[in-house]
């Protein structure tokens, strides 16, 4: 190193200060214990799962509407005409008389 | 009448049972022990640590943050090399997170907290007056350093370790270590023309 370097005159100097004193024994390990106590616990697979749900719910939306769809164009032809008369038919698979 | 001087006691327990069995039963849950290697440990990080903090309550949320890492974290330590290497590596790995995750922040504040200032312990000392100095005109510098080049400099200039060491400690390669600080220092030199804080 360049003994001229103002650099390392710097960081030899700077190296033994301590910036903000030494650590304060005084609590540490009941505010140690205070902060694991509220750490929450490592998520496992069902929380992860539990997580991502209103995802995967979300995500069904268009599996549900793209096979509605598929199955009403499968169907057409045994389907009664316009749209009154595809509600009622839905409706007769509700299990409670409307 | 009986006295048990408790105190003296549970000191000599714990001098008796070595490190391993006390890493042992922190991984196994026991949170006696974890705060236990915490104590033992905290002079070390908080060294450390200090060196990337700008205020002292700062540096506590950073400790307390650390040691939340390493409770979480503990269970993936293997016995194969010495539990410090695996503090401090969590520890540095932690600073270097810590400076990411400000940085903006960081850069919309004042450099040199005044209380920390009027914390010096002897202001009339010439030498501590001195080294404090010595420290605002690094920390000035280092905060205009990418987070990366600060935790290098910091290892190896402040702390003395050596490039593989501070390989180690960050998972970086020796050679991006050495180009690293190498261009660091030169970026600091600038830096320190360039405000004018030669003497």
């Amino acid at each position: 190193m360049n003994d001229k370097d103002p650099l390392d005159h710097l960081f030899a100097e700077a190296g033994h200060y301590a910036p903000f004193g030494e650590a304060d024994d005084f609590g540490f390990a009941t505010r140690l214990r205070a902060t694991l106590a509220s750490v929450p616990a490592e998520p496992g697979f069902a929380d992860l799962v539990a997580r991502f749900s209103w995802r995967l719910s979300a995500a069904c939306l268009p599996v549900i509407a793209g096979v509605f769809l598929f199955l009403t164009l499968q169907h057409h032809n045994t389907l009664p005409e316009g749209v009154g008369g595809l509600v009622s038919h839905w409706m007769d698979l509700f299990p409670l008389g409307i | 009448m009986f006295f048990f001087d408790t105190t003296r006691t549970t000191r000599k327990v714990e001098t008796e049972i070595p490190e391993t069995e006390w890493v042992a039963r922190a991984q196994r849950g026991d949170e006696d022990a974890f705060v236990h290697l915490a104590t033992v440990y905290r002079p070390r990080i908080w060294s450390t640590a200090s060196r990337f903090a700008r205020s002292r309550p700062e540096l506590e949320d950073l400790t307390q943050d650390l040691f939340v890492k390493m409770w979480r974290g503990i269970s993936s330590y293997r016995s194969d090399a010495p539990f410090e290497n695996w503090v401090m590596t969590v520890t540095v790995r932690g600073c270097y997170d810590f400076l990411r995750s400000n940085r903006k922040r960081r850069n919309s504040e004042t450099l040199v907290d005044p209380q920390d200032s009027r914390d010096d312990p002897d202001p009339a000392d010439e030498r501590a007056r001195s080294r404090r100095e010595a420290w605002e005109t690094v920390a000035l510098l280092l905060d205009r350093l990418d987070p990366r080049d600060r935790t290098i400099i910091t290892l190896l200039d402040l702390e003395e370790r050596g490039v593989r060491e501070t390989a180690a400690l960050t998972g970086w390669s020796e050679a991006n270590v050495k180009v690293r600080a190498h261009r660091a220092r030169k970026r600091m030199r600038e830096l320190f023309h360039e405000l004018g804080l030669e003497p």
